[in-house]
């Protein structure tokens, strides 16, 4: 498993921006396999997804699995808690290692840039007790 | 496996602050200058490895700033004999101690975040938003000793099958730990309070009976098969 930026994600802050977008729907994937275990799809959700307020987000957006889910799974109304086990290690664990992953380099580039050293003033921050 | 800890021990100057039930601690007006733990020790090097520890998490009230611990394993770092002085905190940090567990902060109803210390200086991943006030959450902690992260992952339902949030640390060692605190406070600052529960703390016991390595009940789960 291979994470890909966009095209035009160039800079470490779109790819920033960009990857905690991808994590919040890296996030709702695993909603979306645990609602089809708790509640269960129809054969239209399966097919056209779920809002995305049902799976964790805030918006209308429908989230639906990817190709290559859906390729590997064949429908079903229900899954088992078996079947969830099974498609969080297979298909949740790996992306969200790899989002992080991602995450986890570029904020070590952040702690690095000292750019902004002739910037920082640490009495900007006082504490409020 | 749920750890009693109603059987854990209690400790420090404000330890009132703490109360404990069989599988239940409950913090209350637990302050930052506060010095109190619910904790046991489980002897030299118990916790290493990759690591699972599940836990159910709830804050009814956390001022802004407020900061405390719960679920973290340590170690004594040099600094203690195994068996002795727990501590809390900002106490284990000046001594040059190793820690790796959870911090609560009052922030829009209230975020966790995974914490770790090596050896003095302290390691934060980001907060995790969206979690409310009054609100049970069921969390789970997760150390890869492969890839050096830990990755705390924060659920709606016990089930663990709707996840709110997740974040994630890249860990500066690999220890293994002593003791567990199902609640530390932070020992420091002043009257920032919160109120609330940890509940069927849960270190991965039984995932580890002969040796410590890959929690089996990671590879149980994922060898199951799709119909």
């Amino acid at each position: 498993m291979a994470l890909r930026f966009p095209e035009t994600a160039t800079t470490a802050r779109q790819r920033l921006a960009f990857l905690l977008r991808l994590k919040k729907r890296v996030e709702m994937l695993h909603n979306l396999i645990g609602l089809w275990h708790r509640e269960g799809l129809s054969r239209a959700e399966w097919d056209d997804g779920v809002e995305e307020s049902r799976v964790g987000g805030v918006g209308a957006t429908r989230v639906r699995f990817p190709p290559s889910i859906r390729a590997r799974f064949a429908y079903q109304p229900r899954i088992t808690r078996a079947q969830f086990a099974n498609m969080i290690g297979r298909e949740f664990d790996g992306r969200m290692t790899e989002v992080l992953t991602a995450m986890a380099a570029l904020e070590d580039q952040f702690h690095l840039d000292a750019s902004w050293d002739g910037d920082i003033d640490l009495d900007r921050i006082t504490e409020d007790v | 496996m749920f750890e009693k800890v109603g059987a854990y021990n209690l400790g420090g100057a404000d330890q009132a602050d703490i109360t404990r039930t069989s599988y239940r601690g409950t913090f209350f007006s637990l302050e930052n200058q506060d010095e109190a733990w619910l904790a046991k020790d489980f002897g030299s090097g118990r916790f290493g490895g990759d690591l699972n520890i599940q836990f159910t998490i709830y804050v009814s009230a956390i001022s802004s700033t407020a900061q405390p611990f719960i679920a973290v394993l340590a170690d004594d770092g040099g600094v203690t004999v195994p068996g002795e002085n727990p501590d809390a905190w900002t106490d284990i940090d000046a001594a040059g101690a190793y820690a790796l567990g959870c911090q609560l902060f009052g922030l829009a109803g209230w975020r966790p975040r995974i914490v770790e210390l090596h050896g003095g200086t302290v390691y934060n991943s980001a907060t995790i938003s969206g979690c409310s006030l009054s609100t049970a959450y069921y969390a789970r902690l997760v150390r890869s000793q492969n890839a050096s992260t830990a990755t705390l992952y924060i659920y709606s339902d016990a089930a663990r099958t709707n996840l709110v949030g997740s974040a994630a640390l890249t860990l500066h060692s690999i220890r293994a730990y002593d003791w567990a605190y199902a609640i530390q406070s932070y020992h420091a600052g002043s009257t920032q309070a919160a109120n609330g529960y940890i509940e069927n703390f849960d270190l991965g016991m039984d995932d580890y009976p002969i040796e410590r390595g890959t929690p089996r009940g990671v590879a149980r789960g994922m060898a199951l098969g799709v119909a």
